[in-house]
């Protein structure tokens, strides 16, 4: 090979006899792919399985954010003994756990549970926001609207409002014209809608939220506008959209409203001009922007698993210790070399706050809607509100963890303490008189806490209820029948999921629900859950082998 | 106009984390669906082993779509995919010191071999080179886009074609 041919074939200048090779290379290559036609396992196999993997880095990731606090934690959240409280009250099941407490034993009383009779019905509702049981026992559904699948849903689902007397047989009140309609709740035998007025044009105008209050389970509304006064920022460019959520629970002490505002400009058009290039994202953090360099992070992507594979490697989760550095950097996001641009508002010359708006509006008497101060801090992303007899409860996101606020009147709010490390709460609400928390721990087990109001909580005992570990409560209700919630974990061996259903109508007296038994299969996980004042009803969703899944509606209805 | 978080988004994603829209990016099924033949296809060639081959890019995209959030910013998804799902394949056959099983031309389930001469030249060239290979003639990648995908320099990629397509022409000589 002489010089002059390196050069040439380095620049991309083949001699012909290349070309004419190349030619041949290509089209003996497409008549190699015109003959195969590989299938491998799917989209949803890959879907399943990236799942799995994901959430065991995410896993890592959250017990390795929170591991500091959990230590703190722990030194004060000791276990106790079982509960002190007289259950004498409650209609006797077998007991099968017991309870932990600090701060006190918290009483349960004057509750009518009863037994269930347990049953599967093919289900009416499909995806649901809005779930509860109304003051007079009936339950109310904010789901799909009939018809709508997946396959025809389009941008957004059209929605309807359900009501049903007994969880199995559902009456449905079209929402035509009244599409804003995204959260409802009900107090005292009226709706309360909230959403976003349709129709707003151009993207520097403020959003308008409606409240809408109904007296016919859904089927009209009058409506009035929140007193917002999310605006669009000034001097900081053009909007590029707004991005609005909204938080809605009614209660005997009042109905809460929370507009969440968030105007989105052109980050990009921020960085130094010789950062203006492709493969940058630019993102906004709590102080300004930052632009990740995402080739990076392809590079250490490459390198990780390159190396992982090389040394025979399998990624489980807790073995983050024996990973390449490479991997480690990845999998828990901390990629400091991908940062190449970070400002605050300060040093860009803008006013943060302006894009970030949170507002909170409490009507105590079901009708004027009042500002009051919001506990939210603007980049704090609010996951549930709450209400239930004695006020409300709110949750939200900020690192390292779950955050829970309580407050008996929707205006002033108070960070519940003493309370273990959660990754979620799916449910909250009175029963017996006590407040009831239901989600799951960061260690992947159901966690139920009760208080009294005193500022203890109490933990029930599920370690002899669940016989799952690592999984996530996806699903629960808290009512006249008791606190129900569905526990989802994944079994490696079988590549299965397993759903169990948990009832307690005590703190210390649990039952599990031969849910598999009743809806013929057990892979897969509960959506909703709705616990009202003769009934509970549920959504299961069966996975059926990465075939198109099945739903059915689990009713336990007292027995009669 | 108003972005609300809509049931559809609030039901793909963690209701924790409210949808952000930054730009418009493909959904997995979509590329899945464009990537997935592509990539089993060049593996296949590169491997010489159509059942590893499968095996490797039901693994590279399982891996993709527990990174999605992340993969699907790159420049070359895709080459990032053949990338992770060769490197699968060519650790699990040092494992297992498994054979190559590229299967012979008139089986039943067996590729079509188009040109049987650069099938068999091919098949003597080291799999870096003939990784190469795939990337620019079967992919049709840029130079760039093959050490994107390779996790190579440039340079390196010109320096193995050009190694590669001497090879190929010398052995294609002798068969004459």
């Amino acid at each position: 090979m002489t010089d002059n041919h390196e050069r040439n074939a380095m620049d991309g200048i083949d001699d012909k006899v290349d070309a004419r090779l190349e030619a041949r290379l290509r089209s003996h290559f497409e008549g190699v792919a015109d003959g195969m036609s590989p299938e491998g396992a799917g989209v949803d196999a890959a879907m399943t399985v990236g799942t799995r993997m994901g959430r065991r880095r995410r896993a890592l990731s959250s017990v390795a954010a929170v591991a500091l606090v959990v230590v703190g934690i722990g030194a004060a959240f000791f276990v106790r003994s079982a509960l002190a409280g007289d259950p004498a009250d409650i209609v006797a099941l077998e007991p099968t756990g017991g309870s932990s407490a600090v701060g006190g034993a918290v009483p349960v009383q004057g509750v009518a549970a009863a037994d269930l009779d347990w049953y599967a019905v093919d289900g009416t509702l499909g995806y649901t926001t809005s779930l509860f049981s109304a003051s007079d026992g009936t339950l109310y559904a904010l789901s799909t609207a009939p018809g709508v699948t997946w396959a025809n849903a389009g941008p957004t689902l059209p929605k309807a409002i359900y009501h049903s007397e007994d969880g199995e047989t559902w009456e449905v009140a079209l929402l035509d014209g009244n599409e804003w309609v995204t959260k409802i709740a009900e107090r005292g035998g009226t709706l309360y809608a909230l959403g976003t007025a349709p129709g707003v044009a151009g993207f520097d105008a403020p959003p308008e939220y409606l409240i809408g209050t109904s007296t016919d389970a859904g089927a009209s509304w009058e409506t009035s506008a929140l007193p917002t006064e999310a605006a669009p920022p000034p001097d900081m460019g053009p909007v590029n959209f707004v991005e609005v959520s909204s938080h809605l629970a009614a209660g005997p002490k009042g109905v809460l409203a929370l507009a969440t505002t968030r105007f989105h400009i052109d980050l990009f058009s921020l960085l130094p001009p010789e950062l203006q290039r492709g493969n940058l994202d630019v993102q906004s953090t709590p102080d300004g922007i930052r632009a990740i360099d995402y080739s990076i992070y392809e590079q250490l992507d490459m390198q990780c698993y390159a190396e992982m594979d090389e040394a025979g490697l399998e990624y489980t989760g807790d073995n983050l210790d024996e990973m390449p550095e490479s991997c480690r950097q990845l999998f828990t996001d901390d990629v400091p070399d991908s940062v190449v641009f970070s400002a605050t508002w300060e040093e860009l010359g803008f006013d943060g706050a302006s894009l970030r708006f949170s507002e909170l509006f409490v009507a105590t008497d079901g009708t004027n809607f009042e500002p009051v101060p919001s506990p939210f801090g603007e980049d704090e992303q609010v996951n549930r509100v709450f209400a239930h007899d004695l006020g409300f409860v709110a949750t939200s996101w900020g690192m390292p963890q779950l955050t829970v606020r309580i407050s008996p009147d929707g205006r002033t709010w108070e960070t519940a303490e003493n309370l273990p490390a959660l990754s979620d709460v799916l449910a909250a609400g009175t029963y017996g008189g006590s407040l009831a928390l239901v989600g799951t721990s960061f260690e992947g087990l159901p966690v139920v806490v009760w208080s009294d109001g005193s500022g203890g909580w109490e933990q029930s005992d599920l370690s002899g209820v669940v016989a799952g570990a690592n999984g996530w409560v996806t699903a629960a209700g808290i009512g006249e029948q008791g606190v129900v919630f569905a526990y989802q974990t994944w079994d490696e061996l079988s590549q299965r999921s397993t759903i169990e259903v948990v009832r307690g109508v005590a703190p210390d007296n649990w039952e599990l629900v031969p849910v598999s038994d009743i809806v013929g299969g057990g892979d897969g996980y509960v959506e909703w859950m709705v616990v009202g004042r003769d009934v509970v009803a549920a959504r299961v969703v069966v996975s059926n082998n990465f075939g198109p899944p099945t739903a059915a509606q689990l009713v336990g209805a007292v027995e009669k | 106009m108003h972005v609300e978080t809509t049931l559809q988004d609030q039901a793909m994603t963690d209701e924790s984390h409210p949808v952000t829209v930054t730009t418009a990016r493909p959904d997995f099924t979509a590329f899945y669906r464009e990537v997935y033949p592509k990539v089993a296809k060049a593996l296949a060639v590169t491997l010489r082993d159509v059942e590893l081959a499968d095996e490797a890019a039901d693994e590279a995209m399982a891996r993709c779509y527990s990174r999605w959030s992340t993969v699907q910013r790159y420049d070359n998804a895709a080459g990032w995919v053949y990338r992770v799902g060769l490197n699968w394949a060519l650790s699990k056959r040092r494992r297992t010191m498994r054979e190559p099983k590229f299967r012979p031309m008139g089986a039943p389930d067996a590729p079509d071999v188009a040109d049987p001469a650069i099938h068999e030249a091919l098949g003597e060239l080291d799999m870096d080179l003939r990784a190469v290979v795939v990337c620019r003639y079967m992919f049709d990648w840029s130079v760039q886009e093959t050490a994107d995908a390779l996790g190579i320099r440039p340079g390196t990629v010109k320096s193995r074609s050009h190694r590669a397509l001497e090879k190929l022409q010398s052995r294609l000589e002798h068969m004459r």
